[in-house]
């Protein structure tokens, strides 16, 4: 087992306070990859996916958030063996990575899980060819993978306290899918009170809500 | 509901990570290995994932652009049905070879959860 | 509160902490992925290594638009 450098975060800006150390106790720093900065640390050996370490990694995403005014945390297991791997990685996407740390500059997530009976699904009526119909039939598949308007009426509510939302169904038995959202540090608690008394307009749906978080769901996608 | 049933509920959904939890514990990347006992079936199916995994990103593009409306009525025809025929063949492949649709979603570590 | 050394999955099933579950979806699930690798092998012995997320790109982004008939 080799060390490997491994990768907790992109950031904007400068940090308010020592960085302090990663989930094997190793410092971290700071690394520029181009324009971009990144937060890396060196663990001994590659980290396993325990739940000790998903949470020690959750907790050194908190505290970097707090650091800096913009921050993506990294998916777990995010590693190279050296800085070149990572430049080459990073400096084709910084592009979108800069997009991304701009729109959650100064921002939390929280995490929306609901509960509850589907929306039937409209019938469509079949348009085109063969080929039309299938690539419309998987358009409106991947559409509703990513919606959730059973949770509109509480959408409506939240609505000034959002700067972005993104959502994945599940239909999973009772667990229709989950929300994301993006909120200002300052509306944190404003969008909280509005979440507590809004969640009664869901007829007889329900919301387990979590956060703050960082902004994990607003990095950019991997694959275009 | 009771707050247990919320969680079991949960856990089915995150059912599916239990394949990621694996592999990452195994190693920095995932690894697939044909086995030698059944090289040619292990062989079709790796070259028929890959063939399926380039397919869907295909896709995937087509529905973006078609979302975007830079393709023309004709394109969408064509391409729709290139795809379709490319999944059905594929798939005919795969059952001549003893192998399932499902035995062709290789997984393919961060990129095959990202499709 | 006893803490197993197996996979996060095992763990989940004896928890019941909400606040865990979400902790594993952001971690596993979302986030910034850098990575994307696959490594092929045969009889045991890596053979093929691929990176595929430094070189996927919408080809409509990196290729010139084509004329209008």
């Amino acid at each position: 087992m080799s060390p490997v450098l491994y990768l907790y975060a992109m950031v904007d800006g400068e940090p308010s306070g020592p960085l302090g150390e990663g989930i094997a106790g190793e410092p971290l720093c700071l690394v520029r990859f181009g324009d971009l900065w990144a937060v890396l640390g060196n663990p001994a050996a590659p980290p396993r996916p325990d739940r000790e370490t998903l949470q020690a990694q959750d907790a050194v995403a908190r505290r970097l958030a707090d650091l800096f005014p913009a921050l993506l945390p990294a998916r777990f297991g995010e590693q190279a063996p050296d800085e070149a791997t990572f430049t080459a990685r990073l400096v084709p996407r910084a592009g979108e990575i800069a997009a991304a740390l701009e729109l959650v500059r100064g921002c939390v997530q929280m995490t929306l899980r609901v509960f509850g009976d589907p929306e039937p699904v409209p019938a469509v009526e079949p348009e085109g060819g063969p080929g039309a119909r299938y690539l419309a039939a998987r358009l409106r598949e991947a559409a509703r993978s990513r919606s959730l308007p059973e949770i509109e009426p509480l959408r409506e509510v939240l609505r000034p306290f959002l700067r972005a939302e993104k959502v994945r169904r599940h239909d999973a038995g009772r667990l229709l899918g989950t929300a994301y959202h993006l909120v200002p540090r300052p509306r944190t608690g404003a969008y909280l009170a509005a979440l507590e008394h809004a969640e009664g307009r869901l007829a007889g749906r329900r919301i387990a809500a979590t956060g703050p978080w960082p902004p994990y769901a607003f990095a950019p996608e991997a694959v275009p | 509901m009771s707050q247990r049933e919320e969680i079991a509920l949960q856990i089915q959904e995150l059912e599916d990570l239990r394949a990621e939890i694996e592999r990452q514990a195994a190693s920095q990347a995932p690894h697939w290995n044909a086995d030698p006992e059944e090289v040619q079936r292990s062989v079709a199916r790796l070259v028929l994932a890959l063939v399926e995994f380039l397919r869907k990103l295909m896709e995937r593009q087509a529905i973006r652009r078609m979302e975007a409306g830079t393709l023309a009525p004709e394109e969408i025809e064509n391409l729709g049905l290139a795809l379709m025929k490319l999944e059905e063949t594929l798939h005919d492949i795969a059952r001549r070879f003893g192998l399932n649709p499902e035995d062709l979603n290789l997984d393919l570590g961060p990129l095959g959860k990202l499709i | 509160m006893s803490r197993s050394e197996g996979p996060v999955g095992m763990d989940l099933l004896e928890t019941s902490d909400v606040s865990l579950l979400d902790t594993v979806d952001h971690l596993l699930n979302q986030g910034l992925v850098v990575s994307g690798e696959v490594i092929i092998g045969l009889a045991g012995i890596d053979l093929i290594y691929l990176r595929l997320s430094a070189v996927l790109c919408a080809a409509d982004r990196v290729l010139p638009p084509e004329p209008a008939d």
